[in-house]
């Protein structure tokens, strides 16, 4: 008995399985059906009749499933039921890195490498940049920094010798800045040289301050915390201190109103305090003293009103839109109009003060006042070497991450003989090393935020992460993670997804050959050149340590004391030392060895003016040449028992005599220019390297006319040190009791000057030796990858009867042509980067031809040793085994 | 009996000058059709859903589900605004063809 329900029941049960068909479209379909049949039955029709009619009207369920998946999708699209199809992709990618992660399981070796590599790439890159953009950020923190400029003197000899020195006189801008009206300000400073600071009970030296006039605080921007930035320097006995300061000598109290006093007697008060300076401030100091408080030392030949003395350092702010190069020009001209027959004028040079960190090298500070500067070209060489890390990172990476997916050949393959689309191909090779990358970018951070602090303190650091810094990186380095996964990947995959099956099934291609090859030429050309650098930088720095300095510093020991105290006790200080034999020689100097020497005009009596010439000298005391070991070349040194020394004569050094042209210098009158009167040569001494070994040495004069001790150098006799320090204390003490005694050593003092190539041969070293470790470890997984993927071919060719040696051949061959092609390219750009900064040395080790050679031999070893051990590896395994196993 | 294809062009404008009249359901616009056409234009289920669901879904049409007098529930369909402009379109577009050959063949044009 026909049942309508049931054949409608029955009907539906197609559409109900099918997803295209939603139970609206089924109910819809069907109340259709049932209009058909109702209308047919109501003609007449028995139901079996006009239901078969009316199924038949309404079309079949194929026609309808064609018809309405057209609609569907369409609908779909349209409707933007995004989320579906977002849902599906998530799905597809989590099904492909289910799969990368299988196999990364299954090559955790690779997968490590690539993540580790790229993760110490990129962190070392991150700290250097980090380094790099400090350095590059000097002085800018202040807010008018391009419109602020310090004024140098360069001042050129009748010999047109010129000496460009950061000083300047004092009269200068206070004498014109009326006039010009594009000078805003202008402030001067003068170094407050070795400084003693009394409070209570706190007593101790300072070393870094100025006097400087009231408008300094308004140029730049050291943030003043308490205090009023306006008057706060205007009256005089007024000092600003930084918060260190502060808590050194107040404790927790407020200090401002209170009283500091200075070098035993000027009472200061305490108006401002400033915080903290920025490391990234080329003007380092931890007071300030009203410029209206500085007092010319009686026995000064020149005072403030002075165009000539260059004992300041003047900084003027200019109004918006003004020239430096003008205010340049406006300045000679007055020097030009205003000098006389005595001098020579001075040409003036207006510095940018962004310039001025960078721009210093060769440049005279006079006063020794601990200006901060640094070498544009070292930085350069760090930012370079940074860079090649992180190239060496991500070459390894593509390099791996392709070679692995190359390994994937034949499952892509069958992906494709199954249907899958390029694009689908594509996206699941891509998955795989954009996952690597991002996993190495995290682990980076991660690396260089633990290692900042450990780095920092190796390599002196003086500052912290900078935060705008990371910022801005992140954005960078994600995209060097998603462009190098989507090389790593996209490279293969193309490649891979467009070969012929068969073949690629086939065929033992391997895959991204030549750009493999490339890449690590590439990578065997940055590590050439890596190496020669850590070599060159080494080297160089040995050099200056064994280059003769013309004295002997070691266990002479350096004291600063306050001048005028010591001053009066010098001679029974002197005494009491010498009667001990721990010690051998005490003498006394205007400055120490390694820091600038005040440079004076000198010409030998009786000749014309116009042959003077500019020398460094020294004020130095009785027995200076046997305390520092200098070497006597002929005559004597300065001696008691010729009673006109000190006023009378002078040494001169050996260069000097050649300077002046000088036959027999002993006896030759010589005219200072900042002294009375001719003095007589007594002695003639070897050069000596005073300054840094950046400078050539200078001609130089020492002549004993002095007012106050500056230094004191103590000669000891060779053995404990410990005990001698100890009895220097006892003597110190008795002499000047309450006198706080401090010391260094004079070879610490001058391997200090050397701090910045140390620091940079530590950085070159460790970078180099990451990237060399980088390189290696790349290198080492290619290989073995190669190897691991000619396992058969070795497996043939050694039931073939093959020799472990001609397999080492087979697979050195490759390599040792990259090799030499790869230093080819090296040797040149090693060539002109290292000579670039070679160039800064006045000392200039020579690059011999080893320096070239040897590391593209040692790269060359190490590349053996690891073919060496895959091949052994390889071949010890039984033929049979291979070749079974596929 | 239409080709496949000109049925197809044809769908559209008759469904949307069909329901501009009033709303109305599936099975009764295929009847319409019949009707008009003189049995000439007939489709089935198959065809006619997936264009109406097309048309809602390109925003032309509106559904309501609707109880019936026999207590079923019918979807109805009606055109919106943008249904209305459509068929404006349609309508100039079908003319054109229609003048062109009216003429071509010599009959008078006759505007409906």
């Amino acid at each position: 008995m026909f049942n309508l329900e049931n054949a409608i029941a029955a009907w539906r049960r197609p559409f109900e399985v099918d997803p295209v068909f939603s139970p609206d479209d089924i109910e819809e379909l069907e109340g259709s059906l049932r209009d058909r049949f109702e209308l047919l039955s109501a003609k007449g029709l028995s139901d079996e009749n006009a239901f078969r009619q009316a199924a038949k009207q309404s079309g079949s369920y194929i026609s309808a499933e064609t018809e309405y998946r057209k609609v569907r999708w369409g609908k779909r699209r349209n409707e933007g039921r995004l989320m579906d199809e977002f849902v599906g992709r998530i799905s597809m990618v989590k099904n492909d890195l289910t799969i990368a992660l299988r196999i990364l399981r299954k090559q955790k070796g690779y997968a490590f490498i690539c993540v580790f590599g790229l993760a110490i790439g990129l962190a070392s890159c991150l700290l250097i940049a980090n380094h790099v953009y400090n350095q590059l950020s000097y002085d800018r923190f202040h807010e008018d920094a391009n419109n602020i400029y310090r004024v140098n003197i360069i001042f050129t000899d009748n010999s047109g010798t010129a000496t460009r020195m950061a000083n300047s006189p004092p009269a200068l801008l206070p004498g014109v800045s009326e006039e010009f009206p594009e000078i805003k300000r202008f402030a001067r400073l003068r170094y407050a040289g070795r400084t003693i600071f009394e409070q209570g009970q706190n007593r101790f030296y300072e070393n870094s301050g100025f006097y400087a006039d009231s408008s300094f605080l308004d140029i730049f921007s050291f943030p003043l915390m308490l205090g009023d930035k306006d008057t706060a320097l205007d009256q005089p006995n007024s000092i600003v201190i930084t918060e260190e300061i502060a808590t050194k000598y107040f404790g927790d109290e407020d200090p401002v109103g209170k009283l500091l006093n200075m070098n035993n007697g000027i009472p200061l008060r305490v108006t401002g305090i400033l915080a903290s300076i920025p490391a990234t401030s080329h003007l380092q100091f931890d007071f300030l003293v009203s410029f209206s408080t500085y007092v010319v030392p009686a026995g000064y030949r020149s005072d403030l009103t002075s165009w000539s003395w260059l004992g300041f350092l003047t900084f003027v702010q200019l109004q918006d839109g003004a020239s430096g190069s003008e205010l340049r020009d406006k300045l000679d001209k007055v020097y030009r109009d205003n000098s006389t027959g005595d001098w020579v004028p001075f040409q003036t040079e207006v510095q940018p003060l962004t310039d001025i960190y960078f721009g210093s090298a060769g440049l005279v500070d006079d006063l020794a006042s601990g200006l901060q500067s640094a070498n544009l070209t070292t930085v350069y060489v760090i930012g370079i070497v940074a860079l090649m890390i992180l190239l060496i990172a991500c070459f390894n990476f593509a390099n791996l991450a392709m070679a692995v997916s190359t390994g994937r050949r034949k499952g892509v393959i069958l992906r494709r003989i199954l249907g899958a689309d390029r694009g689908r191909l594509v996206r699941h090779l891509l998955v795989e090393p954009i996952a690597l990358s991002f996993l190495g970018l995290a682990l980076a951070y991660l690396l260089s935020l633990v290692a900042f602090p450990y780095i920092k303190g190796v390599l002196g650091w003086n500052y912290s992460i900078d935060w705008t810094l990371v910022q801005l990186s992140i954005p960078i380095a994600v995209l060097i993670a998603l462009i190098l996964g989507a090389i790593a990947g996209l490279y293969p995959a193309l490649v891979l997804s467009d070969q012929k099956a068969v073949l690629a099934l086939k065929d033992d291609l391997r895959t991204g050959s030549a750009m493999r090859k490339t890449l690590i030429a590439f990578q065997f050309c940055i590590s050439i050149v890596l190496i020669a650098s850590t070599f060159v930088v080494n080297g160089q720095i040995q050099y200056l340590s064994e280059q003769e300095l013309g004295f002997e510093g070691e266990s002479v020991v350096v004291m600063k004391p306050l001048s005028q105290e010591m001053a009066s006790h010098y001679e029974e200080f002197k005494s009491r030392l010498l009667s001990n034999s721990d010690f051998v020689n005490v003498s006394r100097g205007e400055r120490s060895m390694g820091e600038p020497w005040p440079v004076n005009s000198i010409l030998v009596d009786g000749r014309d003016e116009s042959e003077s010439k500019q020398v460094m000298g020294n004020h130095v005391g009785y027995d200076y040449v046997e305390t520092m070991g200098i070497k006597l070349v002929e005559g004597r040194t300065f001696s008691k028992e010729y009673p006109r020394d000190s006023t009378n004569s002078i040494i001169l050094s050996a260069s000097a005599v050649e300077y002046l042209g000088l036959e027999n210098p002993i006896g030759t009158e010589i005219q200072h220019f900042t002294l009375d009167g001719p003095r007589t040569v007594i002695g003639v001494v070897e050069d000596i390297n005073y300054s840094s070994l950046h400078h050539e040495r200078t001609p130089m004069v020492l002549i004993m006319n002095f007012v106050d001790v500056d230094y004191l150098f103590i000669r000891l006799s060779p053995g404990q040190l410990s005990e001698k320090i100890a009895a220097l204390e006892k003597v110190w003490e008795a002499t000047v009791p309450g006198l706080p005694m401090e010391f260094r050593f004079l070879d610490d003092q001058v391997t200090e000057l050397y701090q910045k190539e140390q620091t940079l041969s530590y950085l070159i070293n460790a970078f180099t030796g990451l990237a060399i470790v980088l390189a290696i470890l790349g290198l080492y997984g290619l290989i073995s990858f190669a190897v691991n993927q000619r396992m058969k071919e070795i497996g043939v060719r050694k039931v073939l009867g093959a020799s472990f040696p001609s397999l080492l051949v087979l697979f050195s061959r490759q390599y040792a042509l990259l090799l030499v092609i790869a230093s080819a390219i090296a040797i040149p750009v090693m060539r002109y980067v290292m000579g670039l900064w070679l160039e800064d040395f006045a000392y200039r080790m020579e690059i011999s031809w080893w320096i070239y050679i040897l590391p593209t031999v040692l790269l060359a070893f190490v590349a053996l040793a690891t073919i060496m051990h895959r091949t052994v590896y390889a071949s010890l395994v039984n033929p049979v085994e291979v070749l079974r196993s596929e | 009996m239409l080709t496949r294809e000109l049925a197809g062009a044809a769908a559209r404008p008759i469904i949307l000058a069909i329901l501009s009249h009033r709303e109305n359901y599936g099975y009764a616009i295929l009847q319409r059709i019949e009707v008009l056409s003189g049995g000439e234009l007939s489709w089935d289920d198959s065809t006619l859903y997936p264009v109406l669901h097309r048309l809602e879904s390109q925003g032309l049409l509106t559904s309501s589900w609707q109880k019936a007098d026999n207590q079923r529930r019918r979807k109805y369909y009606g055109l919106t605004a943008k249904g209305q402009q459509e068929l404006a379109v349609e309508k100039q577009q079908w003319l054109s063809v229609n003048a062109v050959l009216a003429q071509l063949w010599g009959l008078k044009p006759q505007i409906a």
